[in-house]
Order: C-alpha cells, then structure tokens, then sequence
C-alpha cells in the first residue's frame, strides 16, 4: 500500500528567517495591522510502499530520527503524520506543534474582526534537495524500493485578523506573491510556487 | 582640478564585497563611500552614483536580495536610477534590483524575473547545482553606448570575471518578456567560451540562465545587475594566471613585476565607465 508521510520540522531556537519574514511584511509591506504571527516549517513529503499505516509511521519516526537528513535534534522538532486513512499518533519529540487548520476563526483578543491561521506551501521549481534525497534514502542509507517519491517544501502558516475566511486567504495570498517591489514577499513567482494547505 | 565624484556603495547586514568594491571605484578615479542601509536616506540622494555589491544580504534569509529590495533606503536607489544615475548591482546586488523589479524594468516595477537557485546542464543532464566558483567569460552583447557602463569596451567585448554565487540563474515564466530583452537590446552580458562563443551547457553557461544572460540592464541603460564580480578582477594581479587567453599570458608575464601587477584586470573598464558617465 502507498502511504504519504508528512514530516514537518521546526526549529526549537528562534527562527529568525520567520521574524525577518514577519516584520518585513509588518514593518515594509504595510501588514502591521493584519498580521500577528507567521511560523515556518520545513515540510517533507515521502511517498512510501509499506504493508500498513502502522509500517509507515514507523517507518517515518526511523527516517526523522535516524538518518540525519531531515532533523538535528539538537535543533530541531518535528511531527510526522501519515496520511492515507486516519492519521497515525503524531510524534512530537519536545515542543509542541500548533497544528492549525487553514480558516479556524478564533475570538480576537481586541480589535475588529477574528483570527484565522492559515498555511501555504512554497518551494523552487526543480528542487535539487528532494531529489538528492530520494537518491540518498534509495542508495546509500539503504531504504530502497519502499521509498517511491520525496517532495519539500516549506510551509508558512500566518496568523492574522480578516472579517472574513476569503479575506484572509486573499491577504495571505498578497504577503506569498511577489508581484512588484511593495507586494508580496514570500515567492518569486518565476523560480517558485506554491499552494494552499490544511 | 574637477571634484571627483562621489559613489556609494551600499552596504546591508550581510554584505561582505564593499571594501574591494570601494577600492575597486577608487582606482577607476571616482569617490567611494560605504553606506550603510541604516542612515539617514536623504543623505543618499546626494551621490552621483550607486553600487549594490556582493554578499549574501540579511542571511539570503526568505531569498537572496528579497529583504533588502524592500528597504526604504532602495527607494532613493529607484528615485535616482529615475533620474538617470548610475546604478550598478553585483552578484547580491543584481540578486536585490531584481526584486526591486529596476532590472528589467519593462512593467512599471514588477517583478518580471528571478534569480534562481544554479542547476548547470551539459547534454540535457544536470550535472550539477547550487553554488559554484569560478572564472567564466562574458561577452559584450549590447552596443557598448547602449548600456553606461559598457561605454569603455570594444563591441563584442570577450573578457574573464569570476563569479560566486549559489542563485545567479536569470529565469523568467512572463510570456514575452525575453523577446522584449532582445528587442531593446537590454542584454548586456552573456556567458561564453574564451572564444565568444555562446554555448548553453556547463562550463561555459556556469548556472543555467537562461539565454546565458549574465548581466542585464534596465530599459534607460542606467542601471546593470550582474551576476559575475568586476571588483573582483580590477586589477591584472587578481587575475588567474592559467587562464587561457591574453589576459593570463599578460598575468604569467608579470609574476614579479609589482608595476605589472598593478595594471588594470579586465573588470576595470566597468568602473571606468562609470567615472566617464556625465564627462562627455
């Protein structure tokens, strides 16, 4: 069976390309008002030809941990999620994650309108370091046919007050696509993409 | 004796080719000054020209130049290249007035290109990626008027300069837009043998851009992004000696002769296009 595992890795000391991200969209772009919070992840995902979910998640917690690839400890946090069927247990090894849905209106502590998380997903065309990833699983650390397929990305999620889940999709869609030199930040729309996700 | 005039190099946190690039200013004749990103931008207006130099600006934290593209201290930067000035990006500074959407500045500001990460080719196989090293050769491709700092070299120029950069791939997905390049000629360096001879693949295409574009500039001709160092080769000391054209028999030729050294390396006549800029 085909199962995707979705490793989501997240520094444990402050990210400072997020806070950089953060208030050049807050403090350059004119986002001050609208946007309270942008977290980045590194967001892998491995297509794997496993017997079971429960092979698959093993099999996720084994590549997170040992391997090197994909997480330092020292470093990092990570959770890891299959997703064919029902969701396996998230591992989570120190911090917790927010695992925030895209469009979840929560009651603003102040000011007008509510707060909505929502995620993107942003990376180059022609990534060399998936696929390099690939090879490396495949070859030399011997996982072989059972690994099919690997994609990176990283995934924004932003947290920020609109009245509305379409506003706030088409404001986070204005921070991601650099259009001109005073719009959009997070993508180059010509060495780049990037996609909405949950 | 006329005063010379003043150039500012700018220098964001990050930045590492300033000294050089200085020096490099200094040597063609003109005034250089480190400026950094934090002062008082009104005090920028007041140069006659601007040097974006190399480096890896704020970390290339998010993508390279895309940080500092929105400092306010770019929009003197825009201001001046409108008013004609000379605006020349190098390496992390192409990277930044590419972002600015100045280069190539046909759609009124907008980011019409990127410069992505290397992903060098030879016989459709990528061989290669990422950062890379080297000494490659450009060749002239514009008219030499048409670009103001190309205005010192011989048409079809061919000379060496070194680059160094992980993400100096010219790409662009805005239909038309490369059929524009040629058409107004804002094409001013491309990537070529020893020879001038324009080939695609790696080594001679070092990162994969495409059309070998290595340097391009804006429709007014005032400002150039440039992806190899021309600091880095101002003087004939600076210059490989195992490179295989004249450049590198005049180098081998004056190992021990400090004098000889101290001629000017092929990336001089950018900087001296530069002091000539406003003499005519």
């Amino acid at each position: 069976m085909r199962y995707e595992i979705n490793l989501r890795v997240r520094l444990k000391i402050p990210d400072v390309t997020a806070i950089t991200a953060r208030q050049t969209l807050q403090r350059r772009l004119g986002y001050a008002e609208v946007l309270l919070a942008l977290q980045r992840e590194d967001d892998w995902r491995l297509t794997v030809e496993v017997p079971d979910e429960a092979a698959a998640q093993a099999l996720g917690v084994e590549l997170a941990e040992g391997t090197n690839l994909f997480v330092n400890p020292n470093k990092h946090t990570y959770i890891c999620r299959v997703s064919r069927g029902h969701s396996g247990p998230e591992k989570e090894d120190s911090l917790p994650l927010s695992l925030a849905k895209a469009e979840s209106p929560v009651s603003p502590p102040g000011g007008e309108g509510a707060i909505f998380k929502v995620a993107v997903l942003t990376g180059f065309y022609e990534d060399a370091s998936a696929s390099l990833t690939l090879e490396a699983l495949r070859n030399r650390l011997g996982y072989g046919d059972p690994v099919v397929e690997v994609e990176r990305g990283t995934r924004w999620t932003f947290t920020l007050r609109a009245d509305t889940p379409e506003e706030a999709r088409r404001l986070v869609e204005e921070m991601v696509v650099t259009r001109g030199a005073h719009r959009g930040l997070l993508i180059n729309p010509h060495s780049q993409w990037w996609r909405w996700v949950d | 004796m006329a005063e010379r005039k003043r150039i500012a190099v700018l220098q964001f946190p990050g930045s590492n080719c300033e000294v050089e690039t200085a020096r490099a200013v200094e040597a063609a004749g003109l005034q250089a000054e480190i400026f950094r990103w934090n002062r008082d931008p009104a005090e920028l207006a007041r140069f006659d020209g601007y040097i974006l130099g190399g480096g890896f600006s704020y970390q290339d934290r998010v993508r390279a130049g895309v940080i500092a593209a929105k400092e306010p201290i770019l929009e003197v930067i825009v201001a001046a290249a409108a008013e004609g000035k000379p605006v020349l990006g190098i390496c992390n500074g192409a990277q930044i007035l590419v972002e600015t959407g100045l280069v190539p500045g046909v759609n009124d500001r907008a980011i019409d290109m990127a410069l992505a990460p290397n992903r060098m080719v030879q016989g459709g196989r990528v061989v290669r990626r990422d950062y890379y090293c080297a000494w490659v050769y450009v060749k002239l491709s514009c008219l030499p008027e048409r670009c103001l700092f190309t205005q010192t070299l011989p048409p079809k120029a061919v000379f060496p300069l070194p680059i160094a950069h992980g993400e100096g791939r010219f790409v662009t997905r805005r239909e038309g837009l490369r059929e524009r390049l040629w058409a107004q000629d804002q094409i001013v360096f491309r990537y070529c043998t020893p020879e001038g001879e324009v080939l695609p693949d790696f080594p001679v295409n070092p990162n994969g851009a495409v059309d070998n574009l290595a340097g391009l500039c804006n429709p007014a001709g005032n400002v150039l992004a440039l992806m190899p160092h021309p600091e880095r080769a101002s003087w004939l000391r600076q210059v490989p000696a195992d490179l295989p054209d004249h450049y590198g028999q005049r180098r081998r030729e004056a190992t021990g002769n400090w004098a000889a050294l101290e001629e000017p390396g092929p990336g001089r006549a950018l900087f001296e296009a530069l002091k000539r800029f406003g003499e005519a």
